[in-house]
């Protein structure tokens, strides 16, 4: 993938930025797609697309220097030069995020959370098919080695030759990245219409849950992915869990609360209410547990990661119980 | 009730139109861009290279000038880069394999018998090699690399060769390509940076700035009164000075210019000198009587080095007896722990701790001498 694929003067574009700039088109192509199924405007879209862009690639970068300051000669040139260093893509996501909120205030944008509805399976297609750029770079090799023939081949597995002199085959963290995020792609695809389409009929019935449900779903893979990687970016004074892994359980929670503040309007302060609440703490706090556990007892990763699965599974699934909640009560015809 | 008002397509007017000539260009722009961003510079292995623009079109002239004479004229050909160069030509793709022993590594040998001139290399038909990595190599009319594993005890080491064919090509590479930045990048960026064929990495000069610091012979720091020092010479031979031989400006001033020194390491200890273990009971930097990592560089010769990095930890004392058995007379230990690492095509192919590089402020590279396209 570091193989030129373009040179023009001194300015040198591999296929891995080719593929990038490819997956963003393709997301760009697939929120115009949605947004002209639900009969609304495209110009906004055009707007948040040139507009996330704008601020995504510098926000990448300010959180690529802040974790590695080291990286660079001062902040200045960290975020001058764009041609060398590396970028954290959770910055993308502020990007997008900084975009709709300025043109909702300029109201470029009407609706936000309609847009935002379209932007989520966008975003992870991007995030899914920009990741295939990575997949035969260093980085592409996760902390863990597994055992068992079956997986070790490519693209599931990537051979390295680290450790005591013998090659190993370690898990390709940005092949389960991607297939995570088009599989969430696909799913979010599947319920849009019907989310879209419940919308129409029942007036209670909120837009931006197809956002929340992106939220949830691609937060709690990247807590659960983002543990592998041995080069994460982490906050100076924290080396214990990620800024990705901290931003996604933040967004997760919040995803909790913005749906449970909703279901409590529709239908009323109920004790399964506090009951969910209480399973989710247990899930996220049983995760972190699990990311403590894993980094003291490396040889256990299969355990950990299958526990820690299973929290995050739990806390999405409540998430969603929640969301579901949100519409009101149904109402029985009348006989 | 929903929330936010329904947006609903209004028929497409002339403002419409004007707002779309200009937004569409913008995001192809935009999308260039971030294909220009994100695109991954330097090689993984077997990955072609752009030479660098610092590397002249006249000096690819004048060697391709050489090499249309080489049938006509019968004089050996020196490649050579300026001196303190910290970027070297792109190697030949062509010139990386891999062998599975020495018996498939001598034909390299044969046609690198011109560079060699005679010389043995460390590595021989004895050598007891890891078979599963091999002897990984690069040749070319102007250096020539080979690298193996062998098993010593409890370590993995592992062993990097080098004949150059003239001393420009040793390169001392600092990230940000001068004394004192505070760039750090991984040893394999760094050796993609100087597209070396080899690199190792330094001495961390960064992290500590104790010792005599000399770079492209000018004099930064002169307290030698706690490491040894390493002096590198514009022949490329190494002069060692111990701890408290040199701790005056002047006089580390007088020696560069006696001696006509490039550049210095400063870590240490001097670990052989003679063919005698001279590792000191006590040392001022590296923890040397613990048990690390280790990483060393020596010279055999001439444009001769070996380099060797210990995986699993091992103390200064017995690597230099691992280097001695192999007939080194004149070693030097550089950092050690996770920052040892060996870096082959942009690569690094010694286990190290973590399995991770660290981040560094310099490396030693090794660089061909011919330019090509």
């Amino acid at each position: 993938m570091s193989y030129t694929a373009v040179i023009w003067n001194n300015v040198e574009i591999s296929w891995s930025g080719v593929i990038v700039a490819l997956s963003v088109l393709a997301a760009i192509l697939l929120a115009l797609t949605l947004r002209s199924a639900r009969g609304e405007p495209l110009l906004p879209i055009i707007a948040l697309s040139l507009l996330a862009i704008l601020f995504s690639v510098p926000l990448c970068r300010l959180l690529h220097w802040y974790s590695n300051p080291a990286q660079y000669a001062s902040f200045a040139a960290a975020m001058t030069d764009y041609g060398q260093g590396g970028y954290a893509p959770l910055g993308a996501f502020f990007g997008t995020l900084l975009a709709a909120l300025l043109l909702r205030l300029c109201r470029v944008i009407r609706d936000l959370p309609a847009a935002l509805d379209c932007c989520a399976p966008a975003a992870a297609l991007g995030l899914g098919l920009g990741r295939l750029s990575c997949l035969f770079t260093s980085s592409n090799r996760s902390k863990f080695a597994l055992e068992g023939e079956h997986f070790q081949r490519l693209p599931f597995m990537v051979r390295s030759a680290q450790g005591g002199g013998e090659e190993e085959w370690r898990i390709a963290t940005f092949f389960w990245e991607a297939a995570a995020a088009l599989g969430i792609c696909l799913l979010l695809l599947l319920l849009f219409r019907r989310l879209s389409r419940r919308e129409r009929f029942e007036p209670e019935w909120r837009r931006g849950n197809v956002f929340f449900l992106f939220l949830a779903l691609y937060g709690a893979l990247f807590i659960l992915l983002d543990s592998t990687r041995y080069d994460a970016n982490y906050f100076r004074f924290n080396g214990f869990v990620s800024i990705a892994q901290i931003f996604c359980a933040a967004a997760l929670l919040g995803v909790l609360v913005i749906c449970s503040v909703r279901s409590v309007r529709a239908r009323g302060l109920r004790l399964w209410h506090f009951l969910s609440w209480l399973a989710f703490l247990l899930c996220l706090g049983g995760a972190g547990y699990m990311e403590y556990y894993v980094q003291r007892h490396g040889n256990r990763f299969l355990f950990s990661y299958a526990v820690m699965g299973i929290c995050l599974a739990a806390a999405v699934l409540l998430c969603c119980v929640m969301l579901a909640s949100t519409g009101g009560r149904r109402r029985r015809p009348a006989h | 009730m929903n929330s936010g008002s329904h947006e609903k397509r209004a028929p497409a007017g002339p403002l419409h139109g004007v707002l779309a000539l200009f937004l569409l260009p913008a995001l192809a722009a935009a999308l260039l861009w971030v294909a220009y961003c994100s695109s991954v510079r330097g090689s993984e292995s077997s990955v072609q290279r752009l030479s660098p623009p610092s590397y002249s079109v006249q000096r690819f002239l004048t060697e391709q000038k050489a090499e249309a004479l080489d049938e006509l004229i019968a004089v050996k050909k020196i490649y050579r880069l300026e001196e303190n160069a910290t970027v070297a030509p792109a190697p030949d793709p062509e010139g990386y394999g891999t062998a599975a022993n020495y018996e498939e590594f001598l034909p390299v040998l044969e046609r690198a018998a011109g560079l060699l001139e005679g010389e043995e290399l460390m590595l021989n038909g004895e050598t007891p090699l890891l078979p599963s990595f091999g002897i990984r190599y690069y040749y070319d009319d102007s250096i020539l690399v080979c690298i193996w594993q062998e098993r010593i005890e409890y370590a993995t080491c592992t062993f990097a060769e080098v004949r150059l064919g003239h001393a420009s090509q040793l390169i001392r590479k600092l990230g940000g390509d001068s004394y004192g930045s505070p760039i750090q990048k991984y040893p394999s960026q760094l050796a993609r940076e100087a597209n070396a064929v080899l690199a190792l990495n330094g001495d961390f000069y960064r992290f500590q700035n104790t010792g005599i610091h000399v770079y492209q012979g000018t004099v930064y720091t002169w307290d030698g009164s706690k490491v040894d020092t390493c002096f590198v010479d514009s022949e490329g031979d190494f002069h060692f000075v111990k701890a408290g031989e040199l701790t005056e400006k002047e006089a580390v001033e007088q020696y560069v210019a006696d001696n006509d020194i490039l550049f210095s390491l400063s870590f240490g200890p001097v670990m052989v000198e003679d063919g005698e273990n001279v590792v000191p009971p006590y040392y001022w930097m590296g923890q040397s009587r613990d048990y690390y990592a280790r990483s060393c560089i020596a010279q055999e010769g001439p444009l001769h080095y070996l380099m060797m990095t210990v995986y699993m930890a091992t103390t200064v004392r017995d690597a230099a007896d691992w280097m001695i058995a192999r007939g080194c007379t004149r070693v030097y230990a550089v950092d050690g722990g996770q920052s040892a690492t060996i870096v082959l095509d942009g690569v690094q192919v010694n286990p190290s701790q973590f399995n991770a590089e660290r981040t560094l402020s310099d490396i030693i590279a090794f660089g061909s001498a011919i330019a090509r396209n």
